[in-house]
């Protein structure tokens, strides 16, 4: 956690920091996202990514940008961060980056709908107003294919999706162009504190750097522990299925109350299903396996919500390697020696925050007060001294 | 299906997954065979049976020869599933099949993958209109449907072209004429690997005799390049230069275009098994050792899915495979398997011969014009590839992003290789640094209540 | 151009005898013989446009064993059906496949 004294340390450390590049360890989005802007805040930067850009989870994953169903500790980084998607055309310099939609998680049965009641209660509560529930009728009328059962739904206008490739290259060019710098594929084999510096080894030299961010995705473990940081995540590999082009039907990201399911279509006519459903994940081969009862879990809830879909052919499955945190939220905030900032485990729902996340590790790397509180992501919850 | 285990599972019913299961049926192994065609044969048998009753004389003795392991198939006892597409393979062996738009799983101790060969791409200007297909397409329409074409142009090279060719004037069906690819250099370096090829004299007095009898009919121009189709919404013609560098224009309604086949990897590759480049053959094939078996010790993979040999060798190496798995339950087959081996090298003799003559020149593996497309599913040009290039893509896989070549149905069976070989030619890099798309279930598009089958049935 | 043999099309080598079975392609009824696949049936009768790729990318059967998904079509009201692998049955509807747009999504 912050303290004071970490304060002191940075205040330092960043004039420091100016000199040297500051290493980000990942290319995923949240290390595009970070070298986006401190180049724009004109911090050198070097990031570095054992295989390429948007390789893994940030490359590959369901382009769910949503603010629905987050836990109530990650909103405020979910709304900052959907600040920035309502602007990332112009920060990116893309055209229709973001699709604006609406973001559904319909109730099935009973179960369902009094999940979806316990949740709009809970974020009363705590402040926030942006889910709704939504009565079948209306639902039926903005989503015409809809099954007839359903009895309701927890909405949000305004989420949507966008593609995760697209996006994540985009940082990546944005911050290049703003002097950037990015080595792939350079693996960092291991962290030395020399002195007053950091010694960044990798499998192809050395670095010098008085800052490092570790946005290692599921891999951030072990470069937390190349620091004697012990944040423990777990690899997995959340599935996808993308079908061949339909007729459009659907503006909306629908997801299930109590049930996994992500499903979308984009402009061209695909869909993409997904959900949450695990393959097995093998990060250190970058090998990922898909389980074919967990593709059918996700497709017949599918089928559940749009039982018009059954002839549609699925072109494609896969599945990307994410870090999942015991609590499912992700590590944010500094590590416990100087010049270490950690930003990983994002439990596959980093894609919205990206934008977000890389506002604050670029303030915790330029010794600024981040503008949402980073406290429930503090990187030493779940060790035994904190 | 009754059963869920089988002791041995074999993808695909062509030779080698024909002869594979007589042999472990015949050493009393409880044996399935899943095949995604209506009837055994695979490529080169297809339709054997059907057409056996007719015996048309015009496909030749060679496609007979098929007729006794045929025979011996049916008879074998080995469960049998027909029209079933196997579309993973997982790490714990569990086989996933979908048939009438149904998906089931099934388990086995050893999986033996047979899945053959498909045809090498032959990209010239024009070759995605209606009217051009590739050689075998013709040939299965003539096996499967009695079906051909009169006056159309055959263009490439390779055996199964010829044989076509010869097939077709058997058939009583006219050929405008034979354009053949072959260069120079290919004959040249070919040619050290002849004496070997004498190891298998009949196969080189097969296709002596099917040359004689098509230069008799048919007019055979050799060293042509430059082919380019032409049409607007079919084919209307093509024009090719000779050897004396005069430029022909030939109308045409049909083209058949060949290169050759190569081993058809995506179950293989999708099960995450081990490939390496073969840079003589120009193809990537599984590692496995001599018996067939890859880097998973539970699957074997037999036949041309294992390196092109041809259809004897393919029942070989399936049999090769087979009592390899028959050993692996304590009864050793050391002197079939010594035998197998020493007639597979046999079979094999000639191929270092073939693949070296035969081995399309860079100009006929990658596109000489812009405009012509790679990506057939995705309409990618191989302007789009190199615009992909140009912006930074160094992989397969990162193309695949930049450009969509490879993201359609056929999942790159089609465009692999060219992309591959047109990122060496950028970065100087090797086939076998740059590697292959990253392939992945389902290997063939599924219903999504196929796929929703496993969990129950899909809501009305 | 000429033609020598008028307007060709793939021909029958030899007679098979089967139960003759009526389908529709587009507008038009046309007779098969029972156990031929669709996409024989259909050149057969002359038709080798099967689909649009995109505007002006016209396709057709091309290898003729599943590989290539160059002969889909709509049978029955379902798209994308490969005519090289499906059985033609008795009263199929069949249509031709019209190109969707070829626009960016997912990489995976
Ligand atoms: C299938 C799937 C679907 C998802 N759907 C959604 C969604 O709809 N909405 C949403 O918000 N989120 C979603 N997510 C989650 C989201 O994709 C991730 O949370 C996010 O992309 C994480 O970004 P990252 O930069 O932390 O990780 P990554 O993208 O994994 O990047 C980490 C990078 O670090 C590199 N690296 C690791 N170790 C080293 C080393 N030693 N040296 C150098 N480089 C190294 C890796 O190569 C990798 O490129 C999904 C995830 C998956 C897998
Ligand atoms: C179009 C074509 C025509 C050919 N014609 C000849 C010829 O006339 N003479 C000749 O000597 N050689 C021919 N060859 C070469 C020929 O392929 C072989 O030498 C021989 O057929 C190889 O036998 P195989 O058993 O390895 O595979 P194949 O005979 O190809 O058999 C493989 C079988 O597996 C099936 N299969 C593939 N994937 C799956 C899956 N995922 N699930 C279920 N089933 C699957 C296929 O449909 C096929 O039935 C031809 C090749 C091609 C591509
Ligand atoms: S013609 Fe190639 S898949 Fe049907």
């Amino acid at each position: 956690m912050a303290t004071v004294n970490d304060a002191a340390v940075c205040v330092r450390r960043s004039t420091a920091a100016s000199k040297r590049p500051v290493v980000i360890i990942g290319a995923g989005i949240q290390g595009c996202a970070t070298a986006f802007f401190l180049s724009q805040r004109g911090q050198p930067v070097i990031v570095l990514d054992k295989d390429h850009v948007g390789r893994h989870a940030s490359g590959v994953n369901a382009g769910g940008v949503r603010r629905l169903g987050r836990d109530i500790n990650e909103i405020p980084l979910s709304l900052v961060a959907m600040d920035w998607w309502h602007q990332i055309d112009q920060l990116l310099d893309i055209e229709d980056g973001f699709h604006q939609q609406f973001y559904v998680k319909v109730a099935l049965d009973d179960a369902g709908a009094n999940l979806a009641g316990n949740r709009i209660q809970q974020l009363e509560k705590a402040g926030f107003k942006h889910e709704k529930w939504v009565e079948p009728e209306q639902l039926h009328r903005r989503i015409p294919h809809l099954t007839k059962s359903i009895i309701g739904g927890v909405l949000v206008e305004g989420d949507g999706w966008a593609l995760p490739w697209r996006i994540t290259r985009a940082f990546y060019e944005q911050a290049v162009k703003l002097g950037a710098e990015f080595r792939t594929p350079v693996s960092v084999q291991s962290l030395d504190y020399v002195g007053d510096h950091w010694q960044v080894t990798t499998n192809v030299g050395k670095l010098e750097t008085d800052n490092v961010v570790n946005c290692a995705g599921a891999w951030g473990s072990q470069i937390a522990k190349m620091v004697g940081d012990d944040m423990p995540v777990e690899a997995h590999a959340p599935m996808l299925v993308i079908t061949d082009r339909q007729p459009l039907f659907l503006d909306a990201v629908i997801g299930v109350m109590g049930g996994t399911l992500s499903l979308k279509q984009l402009d061209n006519g695909s869909m993409v299903i997904g959900g949450g459903m695990r393959g097995v994940a093998d990060p250190d081969q970058n090998k990922t396996q898909l389980t074919p009862v967990g593709l059918s879990k996700f497709v017949m809830t599918a089928g559940r919500v749009f039982s018009h879909l059954r002839d549609v052919s699925i072109l494609r499955a896969w599945a990307g390697i994410e870090g999942y945190t015991a609590d499912n939220l992700p590590f944010i905030g500094r590590g416990s020696q100087p010049g270490i900032i950690h930003g990983f485990g994002f439990s596959a729902h980093g894609f919205q925050l990206g934008p977000g996340v890389g506002e604050v590790l670029s303030d915790l790397v330029m010794a600024r007060q981040p503008r949402v509180d980073i406290s429930p992501f503090a990187p030493h919850r779940f060790s035994k001294l904190s | 299906m009754t059963d869920q285990h089988f002791q041995v599972a074999i993808i695909g019913a062509g030779p080698a997954g024909m002869a594979a299961a007589c042999t472990t049926t015949k050493a009393g192994l409880h044996t399935i065979v899943i095949d995604d065609q209506k009837d055994s044969g695979g490529q080169v048998y297809r339709n054997l049976k059907a057409n056996h009753s007719l015996s048309p004389t015009y496909l030749g003795d060679s496609y007979y020869a098929g007729t006794k392991l045929s025979n011996d198939f049916a008879a074998c006892g080995a469960n049998y599933l027909t029209d079933c597409t196997v579309w993973q393979i997982t790490n714990s062996h569990e086989i996933a099949l979908v048939s009438c738009g149904k998906a089931e799983l099934i388990t086995a101790d050893y999986i033996i993958i047979a899945t053959g060969a498909i045809e090498r791409a032959m990209p010239v200007k024009g070759w995605t209109l209606p009217g051009v297909m590739s050689v075998g397409g013709a040939q299965t329409l003539l096996k499967q449907a009695a079906l051909g074409a009169d006056e159309a142009v055959f263009v490439g090279s390779g055996p199964l072209l010829y044989l076509t060719v010869w097939q077709y004037i058997n058939a009583g069906l006219s050929v405008r004429a034979v354009l053949d690819t072959t260069g120079r250099s290919q004959w040249l370096s070919a040619l050290p690997f002849a004496p070997l090829a004498f190891l298998q004299p009949d196969m080189l007095a097969m296709g002596q005799k099917w040359l004689r009898e098509i230069r008799q009919k048919v007019d055979v121009i050799t060293n042509v390049e430059g082919v380019e189709i032409a049409g607007r919404s079919r084919v209307e013609g093509l024009s090719y230069t000779t050897s004396s560098r005069e430029r022909i224009d030939l109308p045409a309604k049909y083209v058949f275009l060949h290169q050759g086949v190569i081993p058809n990897i995506n179950l293989s590759m999708a099960t995450g098994l081990e490939h390496r480049w073969d840079q003589k053959a120009h193809y990537w094939t599984p590692v496995t050792d001599a018996t067939g078996k890859s880097s998973d010790e539970q699957i074997y993979i037999a036949g041309d899915g294992n390196g092109v040999g041809g259809a004897k060798a393919a029942a070989i190496t399936g049999r090769l495979s087979a009592s390899a798995i028959v050993a692996r339950y304590g009864k050793p087959r050391l002197m079939a398997q010594l035998y197998y081996k020493l007639r597979h090298l046999h079979f094999l003799s000639i191929r270092p011969f073939l693949d070296r003559l035969y081995l399309p020149e860079v100009r006929f593996r990658i596109p000489q014009n812009d405009e012509t497309i790679i990506c057939r599913c995705e309409a990618v040009t191989k302007a789009d590839i190199s615009a992909a290039l140009g912006s930074g893509a160094t992989g397969p896989n990162q193309l695949k992003a930049f450009s969509r070549a490879g993201m359609g149905r056929c999942q790159g069976r089609t465009c692999g290789l060219m992309v591959q070989e047109m990122i060496a030619d950028h970065t100087g890099q090797s086939m076998a640094a740059i590697g292959y798309y990253r392939l992945r279930p389902p290997v063939k598009p599924i219903t999504l209540a196929a796929l929703a089958s496993l969990e129950g049935t899909w809501p009305q | 151009m000429d033609f020598p043999r008028g307007d060709l099309m793939f021909r029958p080598v030899m007679t098979k005898t089967g139960k003759p079975v009526e389908f529709q392609f587009e507008d038009e009824i046309i007779t098969a013989i029972d156990g031929d696949n669709v996409a024989a049936a259909l050149l057969k009768a002359g038709k080798i446009q099967f689909r649009t790729a995109k505007k002006h990318d016209t396709r057709g059967p091309y290898c003729m064993m599943g590989v290539c998904f160059e002969c889909l079509v709509e049978i029955d009201g379902r798209p994308n059906q490969q005519a090289c692998q499906a059985m033609i049955r008795d009263g199929m509807q069949i249509r031709r496949q019209q190109a969707p747009d070829l626009d960016g999504d997912f990489e995976g």
